[in-house]
């Protein structure tokens, strides 16, 4: 056999490995190697999130970089933002992350589960609701989302509306 | 309780002890301490002292708080910038991703939230690295080196330099 190339890894070089995103966060570690059967190439990666979390499937195309004690990809898998806490601008918790929709490379709709539809019930009685937000209220997004200053009120659905709706708004 | 006051009713605002001990989040949502101490010059807040784990005192400038004016009873302190001390003991990877070790130091020239370079080690007896600040590509939840960071790493005398303290000591 030849000598073993420098540009050549093997299976032992990345299973094991933390799978890092562009923001630098660990994913998780790299479990499974997958193969196409017929062409004979690598296809993808799956990595192991941990406890209570589903696998992650990484296809070879969002894989920035083999390294040698990490893998880089070049995609942020919005699926991690589901389960952090939502603040308001001045600070306040109005729920969480319960769904991303995204066409790829951004988002387009964020569901943000709400405790506070009905304050006046009581802690255990209160009902959780779930709001749509558009992506252009977010101010910030990483370990919490931050909304914007000007975001309309998650229960006001009047209110909302006009500021999604530019039409809708009376002259004056 | 009685009031007394001018004004025909009553002005709204928080007490000192509401804001102690209140959560602070850097910009982006990390949380960065709570509020121990805050600092007053005649009536206008001056600073917040921040405890942040457990052993790290922060005075933070009231002009990095977001939204310190519109403060309500259940809300937490949102900064406007990511303080640099969150680093702190972040892994730090080159651009081949090879780990290089933890923050361990970090130098600044100034007040200000700007950095000028950040010692990295990994364990006890391994080297330490002086990395310059404008060589971090990514510095989030881990420090990503840029690529032309690491092409300087052969050559000691470059940016990749072992901390200047122990060359001192050494020499």
């Amino acid at each position: 056999m030849a000598g073993k190339n420098k540009s050549m890894i093997t299976s032992d070089d990345i299973l094991g490995k933390e799978a890092i995103d562009p923001e630098g966060e660990f994913l998780g570690v790299v479990m499974k190697l997958h193969i196409d059967r017929e062409h004979k190439t690598l296809t993808g990666i799956t990595i192991d999130q941990g406890f209570m979390k589903p696998d992650l499937f990484v296809g070879l195309e969002h894989i920035k970089r083999f390294g040698l004690d990490a893998i880089f990809l070049n995609k942020i898998p919005f699926e991690k933002y589901k389960g952090i806490k939502v603040f308001t601008w001045d600070g306040i918790l109005v729920g969480t992350v319960a769904r991303v929709d995204h066409d790829g490379g951004t988002i387009r709709m964020i569901a943000i589960k709400d405790n506070q539809s009905d304050p006046e019930a009581p802690g255990l009685m209160r009902k959780a609701t779930i709001h749509e937000l558009s992506p252009r209220y977010i101010q910030e997004i990483g370990d919490s989302l931050i909304l914007k200053k000007n975001t309309p009120s998650l229960w006001n659905k009047q209110e909302q509306k006009t500021a999604e709706d530019p039409s809708s708004r009376t002259p004056g | 309780m009685h009031y007394l006051s001018n004004e025909p009713e009553k002005i709204s605002g928080l007490s000192f002890w509401r804001i102690l001990g209140r959560r602070v989040f850097s910009r982006s949502g990390t949380p960065c301490g709570r509020v121990i101490g805050i600092r007053f010059k005649h009536v206008k807040v001056l600073d917040v002292t921040i405890l942040y784990n457990r052993w790290t005192l922060v005075r933070i400038h009231s002009s990095m708080i977001q939204n310190l004016e519109d403060m309500q009873k259940n809300s937490f302190m949102i900064l406007n910038v990511d303080p640099f001390y969150i680093l702190m003991n972040r892994t730090v990877f080159d651009h081949n991703g090879q780990r290089m070790g933890r923050v361990r130091k970090i130098k600044r020239s100034g007040y200000d939230n700007s950095i000028d370079s950040i010692l990295v080690k990994d364990g006890f007896f391994s080297k330490s690295w002086t990395i310059p600040w404008q060589d971090v590509a990514v510095h989030k939840k881990s420090i990503i080196l840029k690529e032309d960071a690491a092409a300087s790493e052969q050559n000691p005398s470059a940016d990749y330099s072992e901390d200047p303290e122990k060359q001192e000591e050494n020499n």
